[in-house]
């Protein structure tokens, strides 16, 4: 068997943890690994967003908006009937795994160009328009009636937190600059996979770190952090294929609807339902889904899409 | 059976059967069979934990009463 090197940085990571000799790195380091990751997959999709700009995309983002708001109506019954989560508990991690996860992507992106698989380059606007519905539905879900309180504060968190900020700025410089942004590539695209690797040591610790919380929490979040991924993979993969991408498209679509969101959910959650419990929604994502994609969803959604399609 | 327990155990279910499945085809699917057991042994090991804490429960209440 053999494991993807990004990947193994990982699995490193949380084995050190797991052992008691946890790798410290500095919080400022891992908050600028993030924001590297952001921009750079920004501007790349930016700059390729320039050249592929067509009314055929306008289309397909609308079918993307309109998967990131189905994801979590599956999530949602799930959660209630099976597993007994209370109304609002339910619809709060029903929104983080109708969102996605940066990280999770980079991964896949990592793995496709390893593999020399071709994508469309303007995925990254993907990324972006797959974070923000499945927060609304999640607040729809949950019945949620502040009175109007803080629903300035609410929508602010969901348009303009960190990752959703950073990652439509790049996309948008890189869009208006076109080719003109291709010099600073050889920081953010050389530099990528380097990165990657250091952020992924930090988030296997981070992982394993919180695995004692699935104690507290139960088996039937672990089942659902595995079975939910499945889910939202496979429903990725057949919109990809209804949308006749490439199979490197279907690989990063079936890994968006199968990764689940662990930064700007949860802010947004914290602020609009301050009754959900969070910690148990970033432990399943964190330390079930998260991992499950690295080590064995990515490859296996690109294994099996490349073996299907011709 | 509860509910909870039979979508656990469905989950183990499928998750096998997918991995069987994948390597009848020539595909990785250890992986999955691999993430099967760990979530047998996860589930089966804290139902196990929990039955012996509410065991416990009544004895220890007792041992308080008692003192």
């Amino acid at each position: 068997m053999q494991i993807d090197v990004v990947a193994a940085f990982f699995l490193f990571g949380a084995l050190a943890q797991l052992v008691k000799a946890p790798i410290r790195m500095p919080k400022g380091l891992y908050q600028s690994l993030t924001l590297f990751l952001l921009v750079a997959i920004g501007l790349k999709g930016g700059i390729a967003l320039a050249s592929h700009a067509s009314l055929a995309l306008l289309w397909q983002s609308l079918a993307v908006i309109a998967f990131g708001a189905l994801l979590p109506l599956v999530a949602f019954p799930l959660l209630r009937w099976f597993g007994g989560l209370s109304r609002v508990d339910a619809a709060s991690m029903a929104a983080h795994y109708g969102s996605v996860s940066i990280a999770t992507f980079a991964v896949a992106l990592a793995l496709l160009e390893a593999s020399n698989i071709s994508y469309e380059p303007y995925f990254a606007l993907f990324v972006a328009l797959l974070e923000i519905p499945a927060i609304a539905v999640g607040l729809w879900l949950a019945r949620a009636d502040n009175g109007g309180r803080n629903r300035g504060e609410v929508v602010r968190e969901i348009f303009l937190n960190q990752g959703v900020l950073l990652l439509v700025g790049s996309l948008l410089i890189g869009f208006l600059a076109g080719s003109g942004a291709d010099k600073l590539l050889p920081f953010f695209g050389t530099l990528f996979h380097g990165v990657l690797a250091l952020f992924l040591l930090e988030m296997g610790r981070v992982a394993a770190s919180r695995i004692g919380s699935l104690r507290q929490y139960g088996s039937f979040i672990s089942c659902f952090g595995v079975l939910m991924p499945l889910l939202g993979a496979t429903l990725g993969a057949l919109l990809a294929a209804l949308l006749g991408l490439s199979t490197g498209g279907m690989i990063l679509l079936a890994t968006l609807g199968g990764s689940a969101s662990y930064i700007a959910v949860p802010a947004a959650m914290s602020v609009a339902l301050p009754g959900a419990n969070q910690s148990l929604s970033i432990t399943a994502s964190l330390s079930v889904t998260f991992p499950f994609n690295v080590l064995v969803g990515i490859p296996l959604y690109s294994a099996l899409i490349s073996h299907l399609t011709p | 059976m509860n509910k909870t327990l039979a979508f656990e155990l469905c989950c183990i279910a499928l998750l096998l059967a997918l991995g069987i499945l994948l390597l009848g085809n020539g595909l990785p699917g250890w992986g999955l069979i691999g993430v099967a057991a760990l979530l047998a042994v996860g589930s089966g090991g804290l139902r196990l934990l929990n039955a012996r804490g509410a065991a416990d429960a009544p004895r220890l209440q007792t041992g308080l009463n008692a003192s």
